[in-house]
């Protein structure tokens, strides 16, 4: 074989390794940039070609050095970076790791074809350092004859170097991922709390955090010092971003509690990032990751179990629904209608509105002549209290919801109902709360979990053990919400909810699966 | 076989172990993954 032959052979597989490897970049940068990783795809192999082609149409140096950077940029930042540690290792080390130790966070799991294409991309970078070498011995040393024996290293010499640096990069990723616990700045433990205080959704934001302040005004004598750093989110996550970023990356937060799922949404990344904990008092299970992010409030499912029984207990056979389109409300209702039917129940009328309607009366109407046992209502104000109004003129007393008449800011519009909520175990926490904040609406839904996931942070503190740590190793608390189990790995503490009823225009509990007041968590061996 | 041709292979069972433990976590994680119906964005 000739120089040149050998030369265009060592440039042709060296070539077809870089155009392989980057057709496997573009798609796995497909989840992350959208079709612009096509153009990065087709960068790589267009420069990588033209320069080549440059190379060996006058031997430019320049040329050359240029292929030779693309090289080296797609083995190190996309093969051994992001292939080898945030791809492979990740996927087959962290998961083994978190599955034996709560030490490490169980790693986001992406596509199967995103999974695919990383590990791809990890061999295709070995291919194009394999191919690289061999393209800059053709070009260094001319036929592979004449070139110096070892200059490369043997065969065995290269295994064993592979080994080790295998080993090394495998204990360099045992110890990077572990989450240690450190002892806080000056004795005080910053903890961000994020919730829409301003907007629709107010009543509950500025209630979470006021739950979040009892419980940081209840410490007594810690070994630490708590402090919060509220931040109004707002409603629209899109605007939450920059509130998000600069709570966890600007004020540096230990912690974050949340409130509502839509902004608990926009909070994970930042958190997972900055690899602190994050408790969300939300009810979209897929924020509650395990790693560093957790859920803490009953489910549209459990919700739907205890009202269902609740129903049956009390002889209902058919049920009338009046619910506003939004989300939440619809995941309610879905689960609901789910477990009633399972349960042999029959949904007589079914009535979806949106926020636009203010005349009730047709849809009770039709409602009446559907003759059910019980109306189901569900909405958001000031469509709630309108439609309270209009049941109340119609005489239409027997009413159930799920957590709605909690949020009324009328609630003696919906005297007589009956609704599943969270669970109060300490009931004494609600008078507490209303005598502290006399101007405030104990919206029951949410404020014992915002209590509790404080005070399990707290905790993690006080027993020296990194939070997003301890809160993994938890399998059940009790707290101000009664008895939340979580399974081992799980992101989502469970609870059932209470039985609650609106009497002398106030909630009142009916009945609680709480056995125990007492705080205390039980933690794994 | 060639020295060449078990390098191949060597490398071909490498990927297909590594694309097959691939295929079964992902499969467990959407597994896992598929209790969650929930959706809500309020609360």
């Amino acid at each position: 074989m000739t120089d040149a032959t050998q030369l265009r052979a060592a440039a042709r597989s060296s070539l077809a390794s870089v155009a392989l490897t980057s057709a496997f970049i573009a798609v796995n940068h497909l989840y992350v940039l959208g079709p612009r990783a096509l153009l990065l795809g087709g960068f790589i192999a267009g420069a990588s070609t033209l320069l080549l082609l440059w190379f060996r149409h006058n031997a430019s140096k320049i040329a050359f050095a240029g292929y030779l950077v693309i090289n080296l940029w797609v083995v190190v930042g996309f093969g051994l970076y992001k292939g080898l540690w945030k791809g492979v290792l990740r996927l087959f080390l962290g998961s083994w790791l978190a599955s034996f130790s709560s030490s490490y966070p169980k790693p986001f799991v992406g596509t199967f074809i995103y999974e695919a294409s990383g590990i791809l991309m990890f061999v295709g970078s070995l291919f194009v350092a394999y191919y690289a070498i061999g393209l800059i011995r053709s070009v260094s040393f001319g036929p592979s004859e004449s070139v110096p024996r070892g200059a490369f290293g043997t065969p065995r010499w290269l295994a064993v170097t592979g080994v080790l640096a295998a080993a090394v990069v495998i204990a360099a990723y045992v110890f990077e991922e572990r989450d240690r616990f450190e002892a806080p700045p000056s004795g005080v433990v910053t903890i961000g709390v994020i919730a829409p205080t301003t907007g629709p959704y107010s009543i509950l934001g500025n209630s979470f955090v006021k739950a979040v302040q009892m419980a940081q005004s209840d410490l007594k004598g810690t070994k630490y010092k708590y402090e919060l750093k509220i931040a109004d989110s707002g409603p629209d996550p899109t605007k939450a971003r920059d509130i998000v970023r600069n709570v966890i990356e600007g004020e540096k937060v230990e912690a974050v509690i949340g409130a509502v799922s839509l902004i608990g949404e926009v909070t994970k990344p930042f958190a997972t990032k900055a690899r602190i904990v994050h408790t969300c008092v939300c009810t979209v299970t897929r924020i509650g990751d395990g790693g560093y992010n957790f859920t803490n409030i009953p489910s549209p499912q459990a919700e739907a179990v205890r009202w269902v029984a609740e129903a049956q207990r009390r002889g209902i056979k058919r049920i009338a629904v009046i619910s506003q389109d939004y989300p939440s409300i619809n995941n309610h209702v879905k689960a609901m209608k789910s477990e009633a039917m399972r349960r042999g129940l029959t949904i007589s009328y079914e009535d979806r509105f949106s926020d636009t309607v203010t005349n009730f009366r047709p849809a009770l109407a039709r409602a009446q002549a559907s003759r059910p046992d019980v109306y189901y209502v569900e909405g958001l104000e000031p469509e709630l209290d309108i439609l309270g109004q209009q049941l109340m003129d119609a005489k239409i007393r027997n009413i159930a919801s799920v957590v709605a008449p909690s949020l009324s800011e009328r609630p003696e519009l919906f005297e007589g109902a009956w609704y599943t909520d969270s669970d109060l175990a300490d009931m004494e926490f609600k008078r507490r709360f209303e005598t502290k904040y006399p101007g405030t609406q104990f919206a029951t839904h949410m404020m014992p979990y915002a209590y509790d996931s404080f005070n399990m942070i707290v905790q993690a503190y006080e027993r020296g053990v990194n939070p997003a740590v301890y809160i993994r190793s938890i399998t059940s608390y009790n707290g101000s919400a009664g008895a939340v189990v979580k399974a081992p790995g799980s992101g989502n503490f469970q609870s059932k909810p209470a039985v609650w009823m609106i009497k002398n225009g106030r909630p009142a509990l009916l009945s609680s699966e709480s056995t125990a007041n007492q705080i205390v968590a039980r933690v794994q061996p | 076989m060639n020295g060449g041709k078990r390098i191949w292979l060597i490398w071909a069972v490498i990927i297909a172990v590594m694309l097959g433990g691939a295929y079964a976590i992902t499969s467990r994680n959407i597994a896992s993954a598929g209790g969650d119906t929930s959706g809500g964005y309020v609360h």
